[in-house]
C-alpha cells in the first residue's frame, strides 16, 4: 500500500509540514532572546559554546505570557498498563494486556493524549478484565496471604472483604483514595457477580464477587486514563495546578513508566509533593529505584524515535540479497540494541555517546554481521572499528528499518535524521510526478547511482536536497546494516552533508563524521530535548512551553547531555504540572 | 474540524442510543427486541471490502469485447489476453460491476494540490483526505470508512484484517466515526482466538447461569458507563471525545449481550487453528477461508480484508522474471503505459490479486444460505490505492463491485472518464460510496468530502 511510496519510516511526525501556523507545535521560535527571558542564557560544562542561546531564545516574554496548556486525560499506553499490571496483581497479569491495540502513534509517540477509547479497545479491554478476573479469584481461597480465613466464614463476611480489596486494589488502580460513593458502586458489581456462583457456597460466590469487581475496576475509566484535571474547585479558564496524586502519577509514569509506589504515593498524601526540590528529589529517587524498568522506558521512547520496528515489512529481508539473515536476527538486533541502551545508562546516558559510542553488543548471532566472530549466546562489549561505526545510527536496529528488504534507504535515513535529530519537517510531496525518464540500468551500480539519477532532476531535487545528503553518508550499511566499501562491483560514496540547520551545516566524509557533528550540535542537543518532552508529556510542545523546555535544555547541556538530567528537569518544569482548567463541555 | 459528520442521515450515537434504549436491563424482552429489529429494518447484504495496493495497467485491466475492440456495458470479456488483470474472475462476471474511471478527488484540494501523500489509504473507503495540516503523511482523517458505517448500520462488528499491516503501521483502511484509523488485525491465530475462541458452534448445551451471568455484566457495564459519564462532565469538549469512544464501545459491547445472535447457517463448522503467518503463496487463500467461515457461523456481516501478503517485497510465485521483482521498486514503480513489458507485468501481479478475488467468490458460493448462497447475499468492494502507480496518481482508480447482493443491475462495465492526468479527472469516487451506502438505507447526500456530493449516475443501471 501507501507506505511502500511515503518514504517516512513510522514513530517521527516531526513538525507540521506546511510551516508554523499559530500557535505551531515542535516549530523552534526564532528571534534571539527576548528582553526579559526566564532562560538562562549560559553555555555551562559540557555544552557546546551558543548552547544557552538556542534553548534560551525559546523562553521568550511571549512564551512566559502564553497561558499553560489545558487540562485532560492521557490513556495509559499498553507498555504503562502492562507494568501497573504487574507492579498491582504480579508477573502473570503482565501478559495479559498483549491482546490490547498497539498505540497508535499517529502524532508521533506512544505516548500521544490524542489516544481515546475506540470500540475496538474496548473490546480488547474488556478480554484483558477476564483475566484479571480470573487472577484475583484464584487468589480467593482460604488460606491466603489476601483474605483472612474469616472472610470465608458467610456471605457478608466475605462482602466485608471485597470492601477492604476494593479500597485497597482500587485505590492503587485509581492511583488515588476511592470515594466512598465509587465503593458503594462496585460493590453493586460485586453483588451481581457473587448471584453467579454456586448457590450456598460462600468462597464460589466470593470468587465470582471478586471476578466481576475486578473487572469492573480495571475497565473503569478511573483506570485506564490519568487525569490531569486538578482540584475540582478550579474556576474554569484559571491557572490550575495537578493535584498531588495525579502529580504522583505523572511523575512516576514519566520517569519509569510505572505507576507511583507506596513511597510516592505517601507523599502525596502528605503534601509533600510541592515544590521543585521535593519533585525532583522523587524523580531521581524513582529512577534509581527501578533501573529495569528506567531502561525499558528509554529502550522503548528511543526505538519509537529512531523508527526501529520490526514488524515493519522492510525487515522481511530479501534472502537473495542477505543469504546471512534468518528472521530470528530481528529479535537479536532488537535485543543488541537495548543491550547497547542499558549500558549507555549506567555510563551516564549522555546524548554525545549515544551517538558515537563504539562499544558493540555481539554474540554469535550478530558476528557476522559485523565481520566478527563469536561463539557467545549472550551478548559481549565489543569494541567496534572506530572509521567503522559511531552509536546507535550505525546499529543493524536502525539501519535495518530505515531501508528496504533488499537494500539500503537513502531516503529513509536522511528523513530519520531530518525529522529526528534535527526536529524539521520534510517538504510536502508534490500532487503529482511528472512522467518518469527511463533509466540505463548498465550505468547504474550502486544504490546511490540509481537515487541520484531520479533525485537530481529539479523537480525532485527541491525537496530530495534536504535529506538526501544525510542518508547518502549511511551508504557504507547496506540494508541490514552491514559495512561495505563496493556494491555491485562500484565503489560505494558515504560522503555527504548535513543541511538546512542554523550552524550545524557542512560537508560530512560518512556516517561517523554526521553522527559526530550531530551530537556536538546544539541544534541536534536542543532537538533531543523536544523529542524527549514530546513523548514524556505526551504532546508536542507550544509556545507556552518554551521556559520549560530552555530551562530543561539548559540543565541537561549543563550536567554532560545526562537523559536522566533532562527528564528531572522536565518532571520538575511547569509543563509537568501547571494548567488552565477549560471549561467542562467547552471547546 | 469541519462539521461534515452532520451530512451522515442519522448520527450513529442518535442510533446507538436508539438501540441501548431498548436492550438496557431487559433481557427478557430480548425476543421482542429482535422482532422490532426485524420490522424497522430490512436485512441488508453483507459488506466486504477486498483491497490490495500497486494500482491498475489499464489496458490490459478493463474488460474487451469479444474481438478485442473497446468493451461496451454489456457482452464484454475478461479473458482477451492470458495476462489480463481480471481473467480470473470470467466465471464470475455476470455478477459484476466493474467502475472505469473513478477519480479520488476528495485528495486534492481544489487547485489540484495533494492532500496528503498517504491519500490512496486514507480516501478510498471514507471519501475524505487526510488531517494532512497536521502532517503530510497523516493517516487521520475527519469521518468514518464505509466498512465501519455499514457495520454500525448492520450493527454488527466488523473483522478488519490485514496480513501486512503491523502493529504501529502508518497504513491504515479502516477509520471509525472521528476518522481515527481502527488498527486492523493481522495475524490469524490472534483472529482465530477472538472470533472463535468462545464460539461454541450450533450443538453446544445451554449454561444454567447464562441469564445471571448476563445480568453481571451488565450491572458491569452500567458501572462504567456511569463512571465514564461522570468523568466526562468534568471535561471540556475536545477531552469528552476520548470517552466517548469508551462510552459507545461499551454500548456495543451492552448490544452484544442483549441480542440474540445470529443463527449459524448450515454450512458452519468451528474451524481449526490456523497457522501462523507465513506471507507466501497460500496466505491470502487462509485469511478468505477463515472470513468466509466467519460468515457461515454467522458472527459478522462485514468484513475489510487485505489480500495483498506481501506489500513492496517479492512474490516468488509469480512466472519469469516477476518471480525476483519487488513488487513496489520494480513493477509498480517500473511500469510505464508505453513500455509493453511493463504493462504486462503490472497486469501479471493485479491477475495474482483478481485470483485470490475469484477463490473467495468460489468459496462464498459454496456455502448454503436460504433458497441460495452466502454470495447471493453479499457485496463485494474491491479497490486499490492507486490508478497509475509509478506516477503515484489517484486518479481512474480501478473499482470493482461483486456479489449477489444489492439491487444494481449486475454484468455491466461502467466507463467513466479516462482522460489520464488529474486536471481532467471528473468523476470523484464519493459518489460510488454514496450510492452504496444509500442502497444501505443511509439516505444522505454525501458519504465523504462535501464537496462531491451526489449519487453515481450509471450506478444503478
Amino acid at each position: 500500500m501507501a507506505s511502500a511510496c511515503t518514504g517516512r519510516i513510522s514513530g517521527g511526525a516531526g513538525a507540521p509540514a506546511n510551516g508554523p501556523a499559530a500557535g505551531a507545535a515542535g516549530v523552534s521560535v526564532t528571534g534571539g532572546p527576548a528582553t526579559g527571558a526566564g532562560g538562562v542564557a549560559t553555555t555551562g560544562a559540557g555544552g557546546a559554546a551558543g548552547a544557552g542561546i538556542v534553548s534560551a531564545s525559546l523562553c521568550t516574554s511571549a512564551a512566559m505570557a502564553a497561558a499553560p496548556p489545558a487540562t485532560r486525560i492521557r490513556r495509559l499506553t499498553r507498555f504503562e498498563l502492562t507494568n501497573t499490571l504487574v507492579d498491582l496483581l504480579g508477573a502473570n497479569a503482565g501478559p495479559l494486556a498483549a491482546g490490547l491495540e498497539p498505540d497508535s502513534q499517529a502524532l508521533g509517540y506512544s505516548t500521544g493524549d490524542q489516544r481515546g477509547v475506540s470500540d475496538a479497545y474496548v473490546g480488547g479491554l474488556s478480554t484483558m478484565a477476564q483475566g484479571l478476573g480470573a487472577l484475583v479469584r484464584a487468589t480467593a481461597v482460604s488460606p491466603s496471604p489476601t483474605f483472612a480465613t474469616t472472610c470465608f466464614a458467610t456471605d457478608d463476611a466475605a462482602r466485608a472483604c471485597a470492601d477492604k480489596l476494593v479500597r485497597d486494589l482500587g485505590g492503587r488502580a485509581f492511583r488515588r483514595p476511592l470515594e466512598d460513593r465509587e465503593v458503594t458502586a462496585l460493590l453493586g458489581v460485586y453483588d451481581a457477580g457473587r448471584a453467579t456462583g454456586t448457590d450456598g457456597d460462600v468462597t464460589s460466590r466470593m470468587q465470582a464477587g471478586l471476578d466481576y469487581t475486578t473487572r469492573a475496576i480495571f475497565q473503569s475509566p478511573h483506570f485506564i486514563f490519568r487525569t490531569e484535571l486538578g482540584a475540582t474547585t478550579a474556576l474554569a479558564s484559571t491557572a490550575t495546578t495537578l493535584t498531588p496524586y495525579e502529580l504522583a502519577s505523572a511523575l512516576s509514569y514519566g520517569t519509569i513508566a510505572s505507576p507511583p509506589d507506596a513511597t510516592l504515593t505517601a507523599a502525596a498524601a502528605a503534601g509533600a509533593l510541592g515544590t521543585p526540590d521535593q519533585i525532583g528529589a522523587q524523580a531521581r529517587r524513582l529512577i534509581a529505584s527501578r533501573p529495569d524498568r528506567f531502561k525499558a522506558m528509554v529502550g522503548e521512547f528511543t526505538v519509537e524515535w529512531l523508527g526501529i520496528n520490526f514488524d515493519k515489512p522492510a525487515w522481511n529481508k530479501d534472502a537473495k540479497a542477505y543469504p546471512k539473515f534468518a528472521s530470528t536476527l530481528k529479535t537479536t538486533f532488537a535485543e543488541e540494541t537495548q543491550a547497547f541502551l542499558a549500558d549507555w545508562i549506567d555510563a551516564g546516558s549522555s546524548l554525545p555517546r549515544l551517538l558515537t559510542s563504539t562499544d558493540g553488543f555481539v554474540n554469535r548471532d550478530n558476528a557476522p554481521i559485523y565481520g566478527l566472530t563469536s561463539t557467545s549466546a549472550t551478548f559481549v562489549k565489543t569494541p567496534l572499528p572506530a572509521g567503522q561505526r559511531a552509536g546507535i545510527l550505525t546499529q543493524p536496529a536502525f539501519l535495518g528499518s530505515a531501508a528496504h528488504t533488499d537494500g539500503s534507504s537513502p531516503v529513509y535515513r536522511g528523513l530519520a535524521v531530518l525529522s529526528q535529530l534535527l526536529c524539521k519537517s520534510a517538504p510536502p510531496v508534490p500532487a503529482m510526478v511528472p512522467p518518469l525518464p527511463a533509466v540505463d540500468k548498465t550505468m547504474i551500480k550502486t544504490t546511490r547511482q540509481r537515487y541520484e539519477v531520479h533525485e537530481t532532476a529539479a523537480f525532485c531535487a527541491a525537496c530530495h536536497s534536504t535529506f538526501d545528503p544525510m542518508g547518502y553518508t549511511f551508504e557504507s550499511y547496506d540494508g541490514l546494516g552491514q559495512w561495505r566499501t563496493m556494491e555491485n562491483g562500484a565503489a560505494v560514496d558515504p560522503s555527504g552533508a548535513i543541511v538546512g540547520t542554523d550552524a550545524s551545516d557542512g560537508p560530512m566524509a560518512n556516517a561517523v563524521a554526521l553522527a559526530t557533528a550531530l551530537a556536538a550540535s546544539p541544534e541536534v542537543q536542543a532537538c533531543y530535548a523536544r523529542q524527549v518532552f514530546r513523548f514524556d508529556v505526551g504532546r508536542l510542545e507550544t509556545d507556552a512551553d518554551g521556559c520549560s523546555l530552555a530551562q530543561a535544555t539548559t540543565a541537561y547541556q549543563a550536567k554532560n547531555l545526562d537523559l536522566r538530567e533532562l527528564l528531572v528537569a522536565l518532571a520538575t518544569s511547569p509543563a509537568f504540572r501547571a494548567r488552565t482548567a477549560t471549561p467542562p463541555g467547552g471547546p | 474540524m469541519p462539521k461534515v459528520g452532520r451530512t451522515l442521515g442519522i448520527s450513529r450515537r442518535a442510533w446507538m442510543k436508539t438501540f441501548a434504549g431498548i436492550g438496557v436491563g431487559a433481557p427478557l424482552f430480548k425476543g421482542l427486541l429482535r422482532d422490532a429489529l426485524a420490522q424497522a429494518m430490512p436485512t441488508y447484504p453483507r459488506f466486504v471490502v477486498l483491497y490490495n495496493p500497486h494500482g491498475c495497467a489499464a489496458d490490459l485491466w478493463r474488460p474487451r469485447a469479444p474481438d478485442g475492440s473497446a468493451a461496451a456495458e454489456t457482452g464484454w470479456t475478461l479473458t482477451f489476453d492470458p495476462d489480463s488483470s481480471l481473467g480470473p474472475l470470467e466465471p464470475h462476471k455476470d455478477s459484476m460491476v466493474i467502475f472505469d474511471g473513478l477519480d479520488l478527488n476528495c485528495n486534492f484540494d481544489d487547485g489540484g494540490g495533494y492532500l496528503g501523500h498517504n491519500g490512496g489509504a486514507v480516501a478510498p473507503l471514507t471519501g475524505r483526505h487526510a488531517r494532512a495540516t497536521e502532517n503530510a503523511d497523516s493517516m487521520r482523517t475527519t469521518g468514518p470508512s464505509i466498512d465501519t458505517f455499514l457495520a454500525d448500520r448492520l450493527q454488527t462488528e466488523p473483522f478488519l484484517f490485514s496480513p501486512t499491516d503491523y502493529s504501529g503501521s502508518n497504513l491504515a483502511i479502516s477509520f471509525d466515526m472521528s476518522g481515527e484509523r481502527i488498527p486492523n488485525e493481522y495475524e490469524l491465530p490472534s483472529s482465530f482466538k477472538k472470533w472463535f475462541g468462545t464460539f461454541m458452534g450450533p450443538a453446544a448445551t445451554p449454561d444454567p447461569k447464562a441469564a445471571l451471568r448476563q445480568k453481571a455484566d451488565l450491572a458491569t457495564l452500567d458501572y462504567l458507563n456511569a463512571e465514564a459519564g461522570l468523568l466526562r462532565t468534568r471535561l471540556a469538549a475536545s477531552e469528552r471525545v476520548k470517552l466517548d469512544g469508551q462510552i459507545e464501545g461499551l454500548n456495543l459491547l451492552r448490544q452484544k449481550l442483549t441480542t440474540a445472535p445470529l443463527a449459524p447457517l448450515a454450512g458452519c463448522a468451528k474451524p481449526t487453528q490456523p497457522p501462523p503467518p507465513d506471507y507466501g503463496p497460500t496466505m491470502i487463500h487462509l485469511v478468505l477461508q477463515f472470513t468466509a467461515q466467519l460468515f457461515a457461523c454467522n458472527l459478522t456481516r462485514v468484513a475489510t480484508v487485505g489480500i495483498d501478503p506481501v506489500n513492496s517485497g517479492k512474490m516468488p510465485w509469480l512466472p519469469g522474471p516477476l518471480a525476483t521483482m519487488a513488487c513496489h521498486n520494480d513493477i509498480a514503480h517500473g511500469y510505464r503505459p508505453d513500455d509493453a513489458q511493463s504493462v504486462r507485468n503490472l497486469s501479471i501481479l493485479q491477475r495474482w490479486y483478481a485470483t485470490q478475488v475469484a477463490d473467495f467468490v468460489t468459496m462464498l458460493k459454496a456455502i448454503p444460505e436460504g433458497n441460495g448462497t452466502v454470495y447471493d447475499n453479499t457485496v463485494i468492494l474491491w479497490t486499490n490505492e492507486l490508478g497509475d502507480p509509478a506516477r503515484h496518481m489517484n486518479n481512474n482508480l480501478p473499482f470493482v463491485l461483486l456479489g449477489g447482493g444489492g439491487a444494481w443491475k449486475k454484468g455491466r462495465y461502467v466507463k467513466l472518464s479516462t482522460a489520464p492526468e488529474y486536471a481532467q479527472s471528473t468523476d470523484p469516487h464519493t459518489r460510488l460510496l454514496t450510492s452504496l451506502v444509500n442502497q444501505y438505507g443511509a439516505n444522505v447526500t454525501v458519504f465523504g468530502d462535501p464537496r462531491y456530493p451526489g449519487e453515481l449516475p450509471k450506478f444503478m443501471g
